[in-house]
């Protein structure tokens, strides 16, 4: 019971410190750059699918910070700060260290695990961007209701993946 | 990488089911248990009462306000997108490889229970961020949003609404962007270190957690008991503070506009009615609460020079002088648009008719002869 109350100890204070970090991430431009990065990613992974897009800086009304666009001729797919995917590699990451296992098993699990999240996070904007421009009707509920949680559940299928890999049975 | 799998496919099916079962069959019922607990919380932990209700509208929650905040519209809450995490906990709890079905059917209690405490909060949070957005009730300030984040702690400190108003801010923020991903993910992951106990025996759930299952139903009763136990605020209280809330509904305009307020006398008139009238109903409570914040108060109203003088001063200082309930109606008939300008909040602002307009009758019954002219000698 203890080691599992310090794990969740670990898990709260590794979100705490990512929050703290996300918050002042408004002075700061990181989260531009991983916005930017994670946009880019998407625009050439469409490129290889036979899609030319283009990413553009675009300033919010209201907010100090812009988003970045994702776009070609016929469609626009507006990717905020807040929908950037970042808190499922946050949920990673704290999962992973949370887990009482070696400093090298929670490398290898970030290593791996952060990367593997940057791919399915780009397949998650590529898959948005489809659907704005073959059922543009569903597009909120696909966006707010249905990868919003299934990047994090992915994020939770690599933790249990990791698991496997790197805790294996005692008597093993 | 089997199991993973496995688990991955049972997770998605489970998912959709719990999602189409949600959204067909329990997400009204849910929001209507919540929006009764929410309205009797909110009654009973609001001090003032700023809230008169919270309803479901179709898949929204709306919170209705007093009605004297005639610029602030009720509050839709859309549910669904914070909601939308009881159906990850309970795909997640369902189909996590190991745990037998007696553990998960706890799980679901003792998490969905905390779940739903949560969503409470929530909803709590985001109407007291309303307010604080709309800089009323309790966190009302004269600092602007924008310059709470870089107000320092020991300046939040000394400043009492402000410091309410960052917080509440905060709190929904937190609720917004963190809690409502990481709560689920929270009461998931014993569950899951509990799997990997075979592993890692020091993982291995104790005795204890019956005692936190216990716990968390224990604290989700007290609050629905607390709920329950409430009363509606009395019909007084609320008109008390809806008269209250007038004046600094009026204070609010003024800060929007960057203090500076053109209004019809009779908008004028009305405020300085509601000053009048709140004032003696500043007990002990409110004063310990909020004093320094109803200093602003003090209002003066500079008429022209030759308006009758029952019509001039309306409340300094917190004293009401020569109340007169026809004041907002004389008043009204004043041509011109006196322009208003507001100083800081412990200061009074002061309101000037900048159109001379025709002399109006005086009241005879409550003039006041302050002249030596011939015309009041008879009054004396």
């Amino acid at each position: 019971m203890q080691g599992t109350l310090k794990s969740l100890g670990i898990f709260a204070l590794t979100i705490g410190l990512f929050s703290a970090v996300y918050y002042r991430a408004e002075t700061t431009p990181w989260q531009l750059r991983v916005t930017a990065a994670l946009t880019n990613s998407a625009s050439a992974a469409l490129n290889l699918l036979g899609h030319p897009t283009v990413v553009s800086e675009r300033p919010q009304i209201g907010a100090r910070l812009p988003s970045y666009v994702l776009h070609d001729d016929r469609i626009a797919v507006d990717i905020a700060i807040d929908c950037n995917g970042t808190w499922a590699f946050a949920i990673f990451v704290a999962s992973v260290l949370a887990v009482r296992s070696s400093w090298r098993a929670k490398l290898w699990g970030v290593g791996l695990g952060v990367p593997a999240l940057w791919l399915i996070n780009t397949v998650r904007i590529v898959s948005l961007y489809f659907v704005a421009i073959y059922v543009p009707t569903i597009f909120e509920e696909m966006h707010l209701y249905v990868w919003q949680f299934l990047i994090i559940a992915a994020a939770l299928f690599l933790l249990k993946l990791w698991a496997d890999r790197f805790l294996p049975p005692a008597n093993a | 990488m089997r199991s993973t799998l496995g688990f991955a496919a049972r997770f998605l099916v489970a998912y959709v089911l719990f999602v189409v079962l949600w959204v067909g069959v329990l997400e009204q019922r849910y929001n209507d248990a919540l929006a009764s607990v929410c309205r009797h919380l909110l009654f009973a932990l609001e001090e003032p009462h700023l809230t008169t209700d919270v309803q479901r509208h179709g898949n929204l929650l709306v919170v209705s306000h007093l009605p004297h905040f005639e610029q602030l519209a009720p509050q839709e809450i859309v549910t669904r997108r914070v909601h939308r995490n009881t159906s990850l906990f309970v795909a997640l709890t369902l189909t996590t490889p190991g745990p037998g079905w007696a553990l998960r059917g706890l799980w679901l209690a003792g998490g969905g229970l905390l779940l739903a405490v949560s969503h409470v909060g929530h909803v709590i949070a985001f109407a007291h961020q309303h307010y604080a957005l709309h800089n009323l009730g309790p966190y009302f300030t004269t600092v602007p949003v924008d310059r709470l984040a870089r107000l320092g702690w020991l300046e939040l400190w000394a400043r009492p609404a402000a410091r309410r108003r960052a917080l509440a801010l905060a709190t929904a923020n937190l609720f917004n962007i963190v809690l409502q991903r990481v709560v689920p993910i929270f009461l998931w992951l014993p569950l899951f270190l509990g799997t990997l106990a075979s592993r890692r025996p020091h993982l291995r759930f104790g005795p204890a957690l019956g005692p936190l299952a216990v716990g968390a139903v224990i604290v989700l009763a007290a609050v629905l008991a607390l709920g329950h136990g409430s009363r509606a605020a009395p019909p007084d209280t609320i008109e008390g503070v809806r008269l209250g809330m007038g004046a600094i509904a009026a204070k609010l305009v003024l800060e929007q506009r960057g203090y500076e307020w053109t209004a019809r006398p009779r908008a004028l008139g009305a405020s300085a009615q509601a000053v009048a009238d709140l004032w003696p109903r500043r007990g002990p409570l409110t004063e310990r609460r909020y004093g320094p914040r109803y200093n602003w108060l003090g209002v003066r109203v500079t008429m022209p020079p030759d308006a009758p003088p029952d019509l001039g001063a309306a409340c300094v200082s917190g004293i009401v002088t020569a109340p007169s309930d026809e004041r907002p109606e004389r008043l009204a008939l004043m041509p011109g648009d006196p322009l208003g300008v507001c100083r800081p909040y412990w200061a009074s602002y002061s309101a000037t008719a900048h159109t001379p307009g025709p002399v109006i009758a005086p009241d005879p019954a409550e003039t006041v002869c302050r002249t030596h002219r011939p015309s009041c000698q008879g009054h004396g």
